[in-house]
């Protein structure tokens, strides 16, 4: 994703920029993106033009580049989307995954751009707060011919 | 069809569940199925990709992340769980336990689901009751479910109930020892444990029993292969009994070192607690030795009393030791019982039955999803 700054006078909500929030980690991989809080431990997964969204927004990008992304990626006409990303945007900040920021928004190239085209559905994010679970599953690190879940000594 | 396993640990871990993972994955392939390994990295490996027999194997610090509560680096490893699955298309997925390595490939595909097989190679409830409530929801997602005995299988039905339309015994297999069955060496008599040295295995009840049996056959000698927590107070507990100049903690073997020990020994002891199917129970029938084992939860389930074995109770050293004199005492009837265990062996566990048998359930998953 290429990004270059902008220098914009007083944003309004469509014209700020985010922050990912300091204790957020995501990543991507082809059209999903997962997050997850190490505070929270909550777990985030993006998809499509959810993914797309929080790409823009994570480099710098607008919610105004998100629609224009958007309506460009899915074919669609700009004022279609834009209430769904509008609130998707306020989910984001809400869950504490972004927040909003004073720097000056960066212009965002979606490598996206002259991809084939996708269907249209409003951005979601699906939260997990399970992550308890894998660490009850208390990994092994010397199996026997019992194997797993026979306990290490030390533990 | 494309079937992409995925293992706690694997190769060079040396258990019973990666020695039959290993042998599956070849067998597969010889049936033009294709095959790849999602695994965690012990001590003795670290992350990547390597091929072993021919067979991808990806490893990830699943342990690792997991143990450290490293919540970004959990994320990493299911990024990479997902990038090699995505790129290597599986039909179908079996999954070799329901712990991490399973949970991790299952929150990381949750857009591509694919038919899931699970097998478990050990009862879970002896020990483990904090964990029941995850694993059985890790079941609950599984399209088939195999056991590697009826003992397990038991265990998985008493918290899991709802599976059992889906779930059946396949036994594990290995591939036979370089041994000369027979003659059984009796002069002086050996009597062999294998395995890793914790409380599970009962060892401490094998010493117990030697002590016992040293009364009547003063030549007796144990050869206790394996390693594990317990060592150190199994080798007090020898000498505390008097029994330490008896006994030769050999440590971990080679495989060529078990085919040695087995055809060297007289009689193998299995006081196991408790057990999923123990391989060492199918290397003595192929061995052609008789055992002496105690009667716990997936152990019996290995053996037929009075043909391949002697049964005795659980937790009870002077039962185990009055079986091992009395068969020590009766050359033709250690014989007989070596001979009704090789036989076994040649009908139940070779690799080409267990081969076959996970072929049907693939099929029948495949077919249920289609």
């Amino acid at each position: 994703m290429l990004a270059f700054p902008l220098v914009t006078a007083g944003p309004s909500n469509a014209q700020r920029a985010y922050d990912v929030s300091t204790s957020v980690r995501h990543d991507r991989l082809d059209d999903e993106v997962i997050a997850i809080d190490l505070e929270s431990g909550a777990y985030f997964a993006l998809d499509d033009v959810a993914a797309d969204c929080w790409s823009i927004l994570a480099a710098g990008g607008t919610v105004d580049a998100a629609v224009d992304a958007t309506a460009a990626s899915c074919d669609v006409p700009p004022e279609s989307v834009r209430n769904d990303i509008e609130r998707f945007v306020e989910h984001l900040v809400r869950v504490r995954l972004l927040t909003a920021s004073d720097r000056a928004p960066t212009l965002v190239v979606p490598p996206r751009a002259a991809k084939r085209k996708r269907r249209y559905e409003a951005p979601a994010i699906e939260r997990f707060d399970d992550l308890e679970e894998l660490l009850v599953l208390d990994p092994i690190h010397e199996v026997d011919e019992a194997g797993w879940p026979v306990a290490r000594a030390e533990k | 069809m494309r079937i992409l396993f995925l293992t706690p640990l694997y190769i060079t871990n040396v258990g019973g569940l990666e020695i039959l993972v290993r042998q599956l994955a070849p067998a597969l392939r010889s049936r033009g199925h294709e095959v790849a390994i999602i695994t965690s990295h012990g001590r003795e490996s670290t992350s990547g990709e390597e091929c072993i027999d021919g067979v991808r194997v990806r490893r990830v610090d699943a342990h690792d992340v997991i143990e450290s509560r490293d919540a970004a680096g959990i994320l990493r490893v299911e990024l990479e769980i997902l990038r090699f699955a995505r790129e290597f298309e599986p039909d179908l997925v079996h999954s070799h336990d329901p712990g991490p390595v399973l949970w991790m490939y299952h929150r990381a595909s949750r857009r591509e689901r694919r038919p899931l097989v699970v097998t478990l190679h050990n009862v879970v409830t002896r020990k483990f009751a904090s964990v029941l409530v995850v694993v059985a929801k890790m079941l609950r997602r599984a399209d088939w479910i195999t056991g590697v005995s009826q003992a397990v299988v038991d265990d998985v039905l008493t918290y899991e109930p709802t599976v059992a339309p889906r779930i059946s015994v396949i036994t594990n297999v290995i591939v036979p020892p370089a041994v000369d069955a027979f003659p059984v060496p009796d002069d002086p008599p050996r009597l062999l444990c294998m395995g890793r040295l914790d409380r599970q295995k009962g060892f401490d009840l094998a010493i117990e029993a030697l002590a016992r049996v040293r009364d009547r056959h003063p030549s007796v000698r144990l050869a206790l292969a394996g390693d594990g927590p317990e060592r150190t107070r199994l080798v007090e507990t020898a000498r505390d009994l008097g029994v330490d100049d008896s006994i030769d903690f050999l440590g971990v073997v080679d495989r060529d070192a078990v085919a040695t020990l087995l055809s060297e020994c007289t009689v193998v002891v299995m006081p196991s607690r408790f057990e999923g199917l123990p391989l060492v129970a199918l290397e003595a029938a192929w061995a052609g030795r008789p055992i002496v084992a105690a009667d716990s939860p997936g152990l019996s389930g290995a053996v037929v009393p009075g043909e391949t074995a002697m049964l005795v109770p659980a937790e009870d050293a002077a039962a185990l030791a009055n079986a091992v004199a009395e068969l020590l005492a009766e050359p033709s009837r250690a014989r007989a019982l070596g001979q009704g265990a090789r036989a076994l062996a040649v009908e139940r566990y070779t690799l080409d039955r267990c081969a076959d048998e996970y072929d049907a359930v693939y099929r029948r998953v495949l077919g249920r999803v289609c």
